[in-house]
């Protein structure tokens, strides 16, 4: 555990030396490439400023919005498409042309139909991680145990009760999985809609910086951005873990 | 006509020619809801006679027009599939190989070398963490706009799930299997290709498949950002210009160009999964 944590930040170091002899040796132009200490200096004045935690909200806003909405929507279709044979098999075709269209490419109708504000970030977002939701979630349903399936039909409970107290509970790991993986992708969609077309958010004041020429602030920014993005992985390991214990149980412990 | 459905399953062959009846029942069960997806579009989008989404029937046939019209010679494709459509898939194919090659390589070497993966697991995490996207302004600043920014974003972005899946399987390996190649007196060339790349090949196949998607992603949005030809190119020029129908005919076409990739990538993971059970799957029993 120690040895570890030594080695990862003997390695975090040696990047940031590298990093640094690559400026001040002028390997690279100051231009594309600020120096590690300036960046460490304009996180501080970003972390200070209220105008970037503004912006820093609305898309963290944006990001928790498009996650209730698409866990609200795709959870319950992954549990039907799941466990119904004849959904699953209608929908397939359905489900393999929807998530293979690159979400991305969804942003300019968005706009034409929501402007440039949160919402329309909000509904490309939304549709780009419906997707991993709710597939995973079928799969997790349909690799339910069913002996477990036929014991709970032989006490004669109803559907709706072999859903809520058998097939759900058997699903969460999976749907977990895809929950965790559409966080990453929700950060993804967001801020490209960001760069792309959005007036508010993360994105947009990278843009700025970068057509201002400050480096240091745009790199201030990417670095911050990484951090949110360990952050809401972990975050969601964690969640996982405290409400659903026995979801990690199958997993090897890493 | 009411054969067992495993025997056309497994039997070699193209479906259609084999059992008609059978095949046509399952597209036909597997595809109406799509279709009537299509057909509600056309009716909806008739009636509202929105200025943003075209009939369905005006999307097909100006998809035909644009990116379908060309001689056979051509394979069918127009001139404008030949240069927007060639423009964005080299760049994905090629950044999604570069990815593929760093991506498995380096897992598999750091999968077996644990200092290593200790002194690289902070950026790793880093890499997989960062949403790629916002390194789309940095990348235009040291490539310009060029080919080789939107390839370095496509590999950059897919490089780290692939990566992380690689170590994790190799770390999964049996110990049985490392001592048996070690008492085999294998090389570690030879135990590389032998041993480890097939052991790990379901985690590195589950890495492949998520960067497929990310490699899309990343080609539509680096195109949409700056770029002077390519799909996503095509798509912000059209709906800049009001030529909706063109525009959607472009996103039909990235659609079809996602669907073609997974079903390839799915066939491919059915040949490597058989090898693999095979070759694995028994000596773990």
């Amino acid at each position: 555990m120690s040895q570890s944590i030594v080695l990862g930040l003997f390695g975090l170091a040696s990047v940031v030396a590298l990093w640094h002899l690559a400026v001040t040796a002028e390997w690279v132009s100051p231009l594309s490439l600020p120096r590690p200490a300036d960046v460490v200096a304009r996180i501080g004045d970003l972390a200070r400023d209220d105008w970037f935690r503004g912006h820093l909200f609305d898309s963290l806003r944006s990001w928790l919005t498009a996650m209730v909405v698409a866990i609200a929507i795709a959870v319950p279709t992954g549990v039907l498409v799941g466990y119904f044979a004849f959904l699953y098999r209608s929908s397939s075709t359905l489900v393999n042309a929807g998530r293979s269209i690159p979400s991305t490419a969804l942003i300019p109708i968005a706009v034409l139909f929501f402007g440039l504000e949160a919402q329309m970030k909000v509904v490309v977002t939304t549709y780009a991680i419906f997707w991993p939701i709710m597939i995973n979630t079928s799969y997790g349903v349909r690799n339910v145990d069913r002996v477990m399936v036929q014991v709970a039909r032989s006490l004669r409970w109803g559907t709706f009760t072999i859903l809520r107290r058998v097939v759900v509970p058997s699903a969460v790991p999976s749907a977990a999985t895809g929950i965790r993986l559409a966080g990453g992708v929700a950060l993804i969609v967001i801020l490209s809609s960001e760069l792309l077309a959005a007036s508010r958010g993360l994105g947009t004041v990278v843009v700025w910086y970068q057509q201002g020429e400050r480096p240091d602030y745009v790199f201030g920014c990417i670095v911050i951005i990484g951090v949110i993005g360990i952050g809401i992985y972990y975050g969601l390991r964690w969640i996982e873990g405290r409400l659903f214990p026995w979801a990690g149980m199958n997993r090897r412990p890493s | 006509m009411t054969a067992p459905v495993s025997t056309s399953a497994t039997s070699r062959g193209p479906l259609l020619f084999r059992q008609p009846g059978v095949a046509l029942g399952r597209l036909a069960i597997s595809s109406w809801l799509l279709i009537v997806f299509l057909v509600v579009w056309e009716v909806w989008a008739r009636r509202a006679e929105s200025l943003f989404i075209p009939p369905m029937s005006e999307i097909l046939s100006k998809f035909r027009e644009v990116w379908l019209s060309g001689k056979p010679g051509q394979l069918f494709l127009s001139d404008q599939f030949w240069s927007d459509g060639k423009a964005s898939l080299t760049r994905a194919g090629v950044g999604w190989t570069l990815s593929v090659v760093v991506g498995v390589v380096g897992g598999l070497v750091l999968g077996r070398w644990r200092a290593g993966e200790l002194f690289f697991n902070p950026m790793i995490r880093f890499g997989l963490s960062t949403p790629t996207t916002i390194l789309l302004p940095v990348a235009i600043l040291i490539f310009g706009i060029e080919n080789s920014m939107n390839i370095f974003l496509i590999a950059f972005g897919g490089l780290w799930v692939i990566l992380i899946n690689t170590i994790d399987g190799v770390q999964s390996i049996h110990s049985t299997t490392l001592l048996t190649a070690r008492s085999l007196r294998m090389g570690k060339i030879r135990s590389f290709f032998k041993i480890f790349l097939p052991a790990a090949s379901p985690q590195i196949v589950t890495g492949l498949r998520v960067s497929i998607g990310i490699a899309l992603i990343l080609m539509v949005v680096s195109e949409l950002y700056a770029a002077s030809e390519g799909i996503g190119f095509y798509i912000i020029y059209r709906q800049r210009t009001f030529r909706y129908t063109e525009m959607w005919s472009a996103i039909l076409l990235l659609a079809l160009i996602g669907v073609v990739a997974n079903l390839l990538f799915a066939a491919a993971e059915k040949r490597v999964m058989r090898w693999h059970r095979e070759s694995i799957g028994g000596a773990d029993q």
